[in-house]
């Protein structure tokens, strides 16, 4: 009778060690934080770029609230349907704090209009549509820059470049959400700056377009000395090597609404020489703070240090941190520590205007070339050309 | 609309080479329909297979016009497993056995080369003087594009041949048509059935490693391509190589012309005139049931 006593006591006590609410196991637990991001289809190598990024990130790190980092990385295959699939299961299967990552803007804008159901803080980390701006309380926007800030941005340097300046651009997009904001953002605020735009309209292309001949001979046909384009990072490549073929690539100068990877111009190699386009981050920025995250990159996915990695290691720092300050996984307590943060990182300090929930950030305006001697074995580098600040590239608060 | 003269040329070599491409990889699967009766929805995954097969050759030091010979080889031994141990066991089962089956091998397929050589586009390298650029009466043109007709031509010359002149292609053509005879006639029907997936697999190879250079290599390829297949097999009629020629002329015309003009809705523009033809030719331009 005494040992089932004692058997029974040592049982209760054993079972209240266990018990959720024990601070102890608490304390075991990891901070799950969800990774939507692109790993197969189109966007594949820009989701890649992402999710080594928010993975340094993490690894740098280390830990949230004294507890480790666990990142739950799902492949929302760059359709919005699978998107919020993916989102809600991260969510209400895995158990996940928050989401970060997302790669195209239509995925990122329906995961964003489940918020209220999803009821966690979200922050994309290459999204470009500004209708992201202040779209919910608890999503926001970080890394990539905003298709707004982009045009800003790329209007600039045209102006301050006299041989760009000069020219006259026709505008040539993806068929889809960030194709059409892209160009129209440019579009909108070039013609406003007497940049001409040779085609106000601007061209269309579907997502299954391989062959740009038909595009490359229209271009040509136009006399034009300039092309803006809105086409995804991988298709750049493409786009570029069949216009050299072309002879095209002679005549017209390419500013890039959406700055091309740099695995993406590794496959292209020389022929994405010549190309303008604005990020916030490129190897070639030679703060110490950039030289480490390069060589941090490098050492660890033995791959070109890319703008979208060093985008989404901010956004990824940014939200860990805003979780460190809040003192707790609340969904509220993290979106307000969100509000008005900021992170000191590769590329210069990078600030959540409280005002719209999105990024205020510096950016550099670059221009690819072939790249000198370096430690990435990089063919091609985007060599900067002009530091824009944060209070340039807006929008105003 | 353009008026010059540099466009317009431009505009027409780019339908036929468009459409040569097509026909290109549109024309193995066409053979696998036309004498094995089989839909084989891994055709696209097998033509990225062997662009990512040439791709990998070239980048290893091979000489391009090897890989081009060796890559479809492989492709084409790739096939013959395929046939052997997934299709001939349910030849004699409905269609939808097959469809299953072959999408379920090019999920595969797609899976592994993702896995082997991940996600990032490559270009298959080519020899310097396929890549410059020829001046026509002064409008220039990429010299790959017409070395991609001389191709096409070349594969549909040797098909001819090899279906109208060897006593294989008339076992094939037979094989399509009669099948019991060709049998009872002591034809050895697995090997014909062999033959042509592995032939159909190999120019599907073929295809890759020549669209590799112009369209970079990347997964999505063969999926993207095989939309763009069906509807030349569709509209020129299923198993008619003929069909097959004039289906990809039109729709590389159309789809070209329609980028050029209305560039928001050129592949609606090939669909509507897919779904007009069929409503007047149910059975395509030159008709189904026939290899010819």
């Amino acid at each position: 009778m005494r040992k089932l006593v004692f058997l029974s006591l040592g049982l209760f006590i054993l079972g209240l060690l266990m018990a959720p609410g024990y601070s102890g196991a608490q304390e075991r637990k990891s901070v799950k934080i969800g990774v939507p991001v692109t790993l197969s289809g189109m966007g594949a190598q820009v989701g890649v770029d992402n999710r080594n990024g928010i993975v340094l990130a993490a690894k740098h790190k280390k830990t949230i609230l004294g507890r480790p980092i666990e990142l739950i990385i799902e492949d929302e295959e760059g359709k919005p349907e699978v998107g919020i699939r993916k989102a809600e299961k991260l969510v209400f299967s895995d158990g996940c704090v928050a989401l970060l990552g997302v790669v195209f803007s239509n995925v990122g804008l329906a995961v964003a209009g489940e918020a209220e159901k999803l009821k966690v803080p979200f922050l994309t980390t290459n999204v470009m549509t500004p209708k992201l701006y202040g779209i919910h309380k608890y999503v926001f926007r970080c890394g990539q820059l905003a298709d707004d800030q982009v045009a800003v941005g790329h209007v600039m340097g045209i102006l301050a470049d006299p041989d760009l300046k000069k020219r006259n651009y026709y505008v040539l997009a993806d068929d889809y959400a960030w194709g059409h904001s892209c160009s129209e953002s440019f579009i909108d605020l070039a013609q406003k700056k007497g940049v001409k735009i040779y085609n106000p309209k601007y061209d269309n292309a579907a997502l299954t377009v391989a062959d740009w001949s038909p595009f490359i001979s229209k271009v040509s046909a136009a006399g034009v000395d300039g092309m803006y384009s809105c086409l995804r990072s991988p298709v750049i490549p493409r786009f570029t090597k069949q216009a050299s073929e072309f002879g095209l690539m002679k005549k017209i100068k390419i500013v890039a609404g959406g700055s091309p990877s740099e695995a993406d111009l590794e496959a292209g190699g020389e022929a994405e020489a010549g190309m303008v386009t604005v990020c916030c981050y490129s190897w070639d920025i030679g703060t110490p703070a950039s030289k480490a995250f390069a060589k941090a990159y490098w050492e660890e996915f033995k791959e070109v240090p890319p703008s979208q990695g060093a985008q989404a290691y901010v956004g990824a720092m940014m939200l860990f941190n805003a979780i460190e300050k809040a003192g707790s996984t609340d969904a509220d307590k993290i979106a307000n520590a969100l509000k008005g943060a900021s992170f000191n990182g590769p590329y210069g300090t990078v600030r959540i205007s409280p005002k719209d929930n999105s990024m205020r950030t510096p950016a550099v305006l670059t221009e690819t070339r072939v790249a000198p001697a370096n430690p990435y074995n990089a063919k091609i580098i985007k060599k900067v050309l002009v530091h824009l600040q944060p209070e340039e590239l807006g929008p105003p608060e | 609309m353009p008026s010059d003269i540099t466009f317009w040329v431009q505009t027409i070599i780019n339908c036929l080479g468009l459409g040569s491409l097509l026909l290109l990889i549109a024309v193995g699967l066409n053979i696998i329909y036309g004498i094995n009766r089989i839909v084989n929805l891994a055709h696209g995954s097998l033509y990225a297979l062997g662009a990512y097969f040439g791709y990998t050759l070239v980048a290893r030091g091979l000489n391009f016009f090897l890989a081009l010979i060796l890559a479809p080889v492989l492709i084409g031994g790739i096939g013959l497993l395929f046939e052997r141990s997934i299709i001939a066991p349910i030849r004699t089962r409905p269609m939808l056995y097959s469809l299953i089956l072959t999408y379920g091998v090019s999920v595969l397929l797609d899976g592994l080369t993702k896995y082997f050589w991940g996600v990032q586009p490559r270009f298959i390298a080519i020899p310097a003087y396929l890549s410059q650029t020829v001046h026509l009466a002064g409008i220039p043109y990429p010299f790959y594009r017409f070395f991609i007709l001389i191709i096409t031509f070349g594969v549909m010359a040797g098909l001819m041949v090899l279906l109208g002149k060897t006593k294989l292609g008339i076992a094939m053509r037979a094989a399509s048509n009669i099948p019991e005879m060709v049998s009872v006639l002591g034809i050895n029907m697995n090997l014909i059935h062999m033959s042509v997936f592995g032939l159909g697999c190999a120019l599907a190879g073929i295809g890759g490693v020549i669209a590799g250079p112009l369209l970079t290599v990347y997964p999505m390829m063969g999926s993207e391509m095989l939309i763009s297949c069906f509807i030349v097999l569709v509209i020129g009629g299923l198993g008619s190589l003929k069909g097959s020629v004039i289906a990809a002329l039109l729709v590389g015309t159309v789809q070209t012309l329609g980028y050029v003009f209305i560039t928001d809705y050129a592949m609606v523009v090939v669909y509507v005139m897919m779904a007009v033809i069929l409503s007047f030719m149910p059975r395509g331009i030159l008709g189904e049931g026939k290899f010819e």
